[in-house]
């Protein structure tokens, strides 16, 4: 393999494992809210990886650019996103889970 | 000079998104589609010191950038070590953080640096403060000991 290929594995590596870590947060938190945390935003620094690490084997620079914009794009949409979805439960009166 | 800004910028991204500077005929409908954004953009008076701010808000958001990335990475490490507990350590919580940025700007910065960085998310903006909820106590102090917001005032810079 050549050394940007195995860059890009391990990017990826990377990203795969936030997202399972992510998606095993999902199942495992208690409630709504404390779920967004993990499903909305390890998806943040996951995307980052999986989109950066792909930078590293095209082959041509405009790929990379729209790569880069995307990863922009998302860092700005995904916490808005999960904000709205948040006030939304929060508009309906759901209650934060508590330990105890 | 900002629709100056504005119109290389539209250029740049169509340019790029496009990528074919050799068909004439798409070049031409790129640029007659810029004139006529940039047209109504003007009508709605949608290009203000806010969206286009100057060259010193650019320097500071790169160098704000990276200090955010750190800050991800660091609490997405701590929510890491937290799933696969099998112990599951998470205290979740409602804070009420006080922030004293000036802009909407630095407003909406600061919101959304809380819910991107793992652990805390921004519910709602209220008067002078943040209500937030907290997946740990330890997440809970961090956004209150004010050094983020510390990092997003000096975003702020001098935007009057």
């Amino acid at each position: 393999m050549e050394w940007n290929e195995i860059l890009t594995a391990i990017f990826l590596a990377l990203g795969v494992l936030i997202s399972l870590t992510g998606s095993l947060g999902l199942l495992r938190m208690p409630d709504f809210y404390t779920r967004l945390h993990t499903a909305g935003k390890s998806d943040s620094l996951a995307q980052t990886f999986i989109l950066g690490g792909l930078i590293f084997v095209t082959d041509n620079w405009q790929v990379a650019v729209r790569l880069l914009m995307i990863i922009l794009l998302l860092f700005f949409t995904a916490p808005t996103a999960t904000h709205a979805i948040t006030k939304a439960a929060r508009l309906d009166g759901l209650e934060p889970w508590r330990r105890g | 000079m900002r629709y100056l800004i504005f119109v290389v910028l539209l250029a740049g991204f169509f340019g790029l998104l496009s990528g074919q500077f050799h068909n004439g005929f798409l070049m031409v409908v790129g640029a007659l589609c810029i004139a006529l954004i940039a047209l109504i953009s003007a009508r709605m008076a949608l290009v203000d010191e806010e969206s286009y701010p100057d060259l010193g808000t650019w320097v500071r958001m790169s160098l704000y950038v990276p200090y955010l990335f750190w800050q991800i990475v660091l609490s997405n490490w701590d929510v890491f070590k937290r799933v696969w507990d099998p112990a599951l350590p998470v205290s979740p919580q409602l804070v009420r953080a006080p922030f004293s940025t000036r802009t909407a700007f630095g407003t909406v910065t600061f919101a959304n640096s809380i819910t991107l960085t793992p652990g805390t998310v921004t519910i709602e903006v209220l008067e002078g403060e943040f209500l937030i909820h907290a997946l740990t106590t330890e997440a809970a102090d961090g956004v209150k000991d004010g050094s983020m917001e510390a990092q997003v005032k000096r975003l702020e810079g001098a935007i009057k």
